[in-house]
């Protein structure tokens, strides 16, 4: 089991970004882009999203 | 447009007729990535296999919520039956293991046994910390597996490649 949040943000990302690349893109070069584009987006909003909520503690 | 009339006619003479994709969709559903091998896309077939099926055992591995339709919230909770059973029979085995029955609701009445034994399950795996992402790992499982159907409709029907 993985404990870690930041780790399953990882873990989902690549989860995620892996099938939509397979899935739309057929050659291997447009996956690779594909799927690195979708990787950055998820992962690199989801931390811009948690640096920009850090003033505002809970 | 353009694009559309290229696509046209090239699914060839192996394209599979209506009740033969009819099947393979069905075949598809009950075995996630069967339906990309079936139809020649094997690499595909075995590598969305393994996403699907690693997707619910995340999701069962992190206590992940089995959706019920609840008659007091019923649109939003039939989704959530939806995105889990879009994975297939694995669901329904996936469920007899954490209600003991392939439960798909939860009786309206307040004070019904199977009403109050399902919350207090759903309760148990909610109280876990990391729940949350089970449930989220369990519904892409089913949404992905949808999505592959989709996919094998488009390939059958020749346009997708």
């Amino acid at each position: 089991m993985v404990k870690s949040h930041f780790l399953h943000l990882l873990l989902y990302s690549t989860l995620v970004s892996v099938f939509f690349a397979m899935l739309l893109k057929s050659d291997r070069k447009e996956q690779l882009k594909f799927g690195g584009i979708i990787w950055i987006a998820m992962v690199g909003g989801v931390l811009a999203l948690a640096w920009l909520m850090s003033p505002f503690p809970s | 447009m353009a694009r559309q009339e290229e696509n046209k006619g090239t699914a060839g003479p192996e394209a599979p007729d209506n009740r033969r994709l009819a099947l393979v969709i069905f075949l598809a559903w009950l075995v996630p990535g069967l339906g990309h091998v079936l139809l020649r896309r094997t690499g595909r077939g075995l590598l969305f296999a393994g996403l699907v099926f690693g997707s619910l055992w995340l999701g069962l591995s992190h206590q992940g919520k089995l959706a019920l339709r609840d008659p007091a919230q019923p649109f939003l909770t039939s989704l959530q039956v939806i995105a889990n059973i879009g994975v297939g029979p694995a669901d329904f085995i996936a469920r007899k293991f954490v209600y003991g029955e392939s439960a798909l609701t939860i009786p309206k009445q307040g004070t019904h046994p199977d009403r109050i034994q399902r919350v207090a399950i759903q309760r148990a795996r909610a109280s876990s910390g990391l729940s949350i992402y089970g449930t989220a790992y369990l519904w892409t499982a089913g949404i992905f597996n949808l999505l592959l159907l989709f996919d094998v409709w488009d390939i059958g029907r020749g346009r997708k490649w």
